[in-house]
């Protein structure tokens, strides 16, 4: 695949774009799964990865500069997910609402160790913190700002999380 | 808390495993990009036009308001959409063409009124009961049936012939998974298959997912299975769910994303049996069924409103033996027709215009 990286004079300006393709090569598998897991829905966490990847690459000359693109593009992905949802919901709610990523029950499905049981079982917050941690390997600050919060919310939620996690895992064990 | 226990991270980490592996390309991306960007300089290039517009011509405008069309009506005349009947099954005649009866319904032949009131048919190769059928404007006819067997288990062909008898055919069957066709434009055929609805383009047979099943609710193992009609044109999708069959949901395909659901709740639904958008998809009309009526309504794509309702079968007349077809002769004037089935006796055609 052929990054175009320049463009002939008269055709309109392409995007900057040194690096996307590494970047999404790289990151694009692990960005997809943290998605998968946030929002608990593999083909709504495909067309959230594949719209916040082209928005990263129509703005890579500004994403590709910051310390974790990955974490703006999981923070892409979400808002544009559960966006779509709630303009879904505005105009009336769907017969079930399992899917719903920020559903508060768990999901039927069951996983090694009981563990997406578990996450399923966080509210949606506390989940992308969690993700962000452990999936994406950011630190405390890094996931503050790619999820647009403070620290000290992002320690609060990550402890509540990882309680609830906790307790659900004991109890499955 | 900021360390994080070393058997959760294990944990965790083995649940992301658990999804189905990323499918996607790089390519797609590339290509979301483009539309993206190519939607937003239309954007921005029709509202400095309507800026310009309003201040250049505004009271020239007010004058003329009367003949007036709003600014987002494509100035161009769009060509007519055609008016197929594929659930005709009997012996017609056009109420004002020729006068000789046509039967239609179990040979490899479609009927289609055209606008001048002629009721014409068209061979269609291997075409049959299982056949659909969609008219473009070029005058091309785009089918889908099987080839041998039945559905599920025959091979389903995608024929795309000429009006100067030129056929080109593919096999689409895909490990025996149910495919049907949803819609055709000048380019590409839209075609439901398990994971979704497909964009497959006619010349070079390409195709690539544009809306997952799963984003639109329906069965993973057969989305059209479980609808009660659908079309697309433009970038928009319209749906009737068999499971909420009277409040249809409009989504863009480029990109996937719901827009808005379009209730007919009010009017009396009970269930919707065909959708047909208009040729910029700033309109969609509804055939529905209501109190044992077969009515059509016009709704607006923008916002939901209901621009027209008229009744065009009564009980009595016989609505439950018969289908509605329906096509646009432009932007705000559907035609439509009232195709009984079964019987004898040569049932006569007759046109209907509903204009919003």
């Amino acid at each position: 695949m052929v990054v175009p990286t320049t463009a002939p004079r008269s055709a309109p300006a392409e995007p900057v774009t040194d690096g996307f393709e590494a970047f999404y090569r790289a990151h694009v598998d692990r960005v997809y799964r943290a998605l998968a897991v946030t929002l608990r829905r593999d083909d709504l966490a495909h067309e959230a990865v594949d719209e916040a990847m082209a928005r990263a690459y129509a703005r890579w000359h500004v994403v590709g500069t910051l310390d974790n693109p990955a974490g703006w593009v999981f923070r892409v992905g979400l808002n544009w997910a559960t966006s779509w949802w709630r303009k879904l919901r505005r105009e009336g709610p769907p017969l079930t609402d399992t899917g719903h990523p920020a559903a508060d029950h768990p999901a039927a499905d069951t996983t090694p160790g009981g563990a997406l049981f578990a996450l399923a079982a966080l509210p949606l917050p506390q989940r992308a913190v969690v993700t962000c941690r452990i999936l994406l390997d950011l630190s405390t600050a890094e996931t503050a700002e790619a999820l647009g919060l403070s620290e000290g919310t992002v320690k609060s939620r990550l402890s509540r999380g990882l309680a609830a996690l906790r307790a659900q895992l004991s109890t499955e064990e | 808390m900021d360390e994080i226990p070393r058997d959760i991270q294990v944990a965790v980490r083995a649940a992301a495993e658990a999804p189905q592996d990323y499918k996607g390309e790089l390519s797609t991306v590339f290509r979301r990009a483009r539309r993206r960007r190519a939607r937003r300089r239309a954007t921005a290039a029709a509202a400095a036009f309507t800026v310009l517009a309003g201040l250049a011509g505004g009271g020239f405008a007010l004058r003329q308001r009367t003949d007036a069309m709003p600014l987002h009506e494509p100035a161009s005349p769009v060509p007519a959409q055609r008016l197929l009947l594929p659930g005709a099954d009997g012996i017609y005649v056009a109420a004002q063409g020729d006068p000789s009866p046509v039967h239609l319904g179990d040979a490899a032949q479609i009927g289609e009124l055209s606008v001048d009131d002629h009721l014409l048919t068209h061979q269609v190769v291997g075409g049959g009961r299982y056949t659909t059928s969609i008219g473009l404007p070029d005058g091309r006819l785009v089918s889908m049936g099987p080839r041998g067997a039945a559905p599920p288990h025959g091979e389903m062909l995608l024929t795309v012939e000429t009006p100067g008898g030129q056929t080109q055919q593919r096999d689409v069957t895909s490990e025996d998974e149910p495919v049907s066709l949803a819609a055709a434009d000048a380019t590409t055929a839209y075609l439901w298959r398990p994971y979704g609805l497909y964009a497959r383009e006619l010349a070079g047979g390409l195709e690539r997912l544009v809306i997952s099943s799963d984003m639109l609710e329906l069965p993973d193992s057969d989305p059209a299975g479980g609808l009660d009609a659908a079309d697309v044109g433009g970038d928009r999708l319209v749906i009737a769910d068999q499971d909420r069959s009277c409040r249809p949901l409009l989504t863009s395909i480029a990109p996937p994303q719901g827009l808005r659901f379009l209730p007919l709740t009010a009017l009396g639904c009970t269930s919707v049996t065909g959708l047909r958008l208009s040729p910029a998809a700033l309109r969609v009309a509804v055939t529905y069924r209501a109190k044992g009526a077969s009515r059509v309504a016009v709704l607006s794509t923008e916002d939901g409103r209901v621009l027209a309702d008229r009744e065009v079968a009564t009980a009595k007349g016989g609505a439950a033996a018969a289908t509605v077809e329906v096509a646009w002769t432009d932007d705000r004037t559907v035609r439509g027709v009232v195709v009984p089935t079964g019987g004898k006796e040569v049932h006569t055609l007759r046109q209907f215009t509903v204009v919003s």
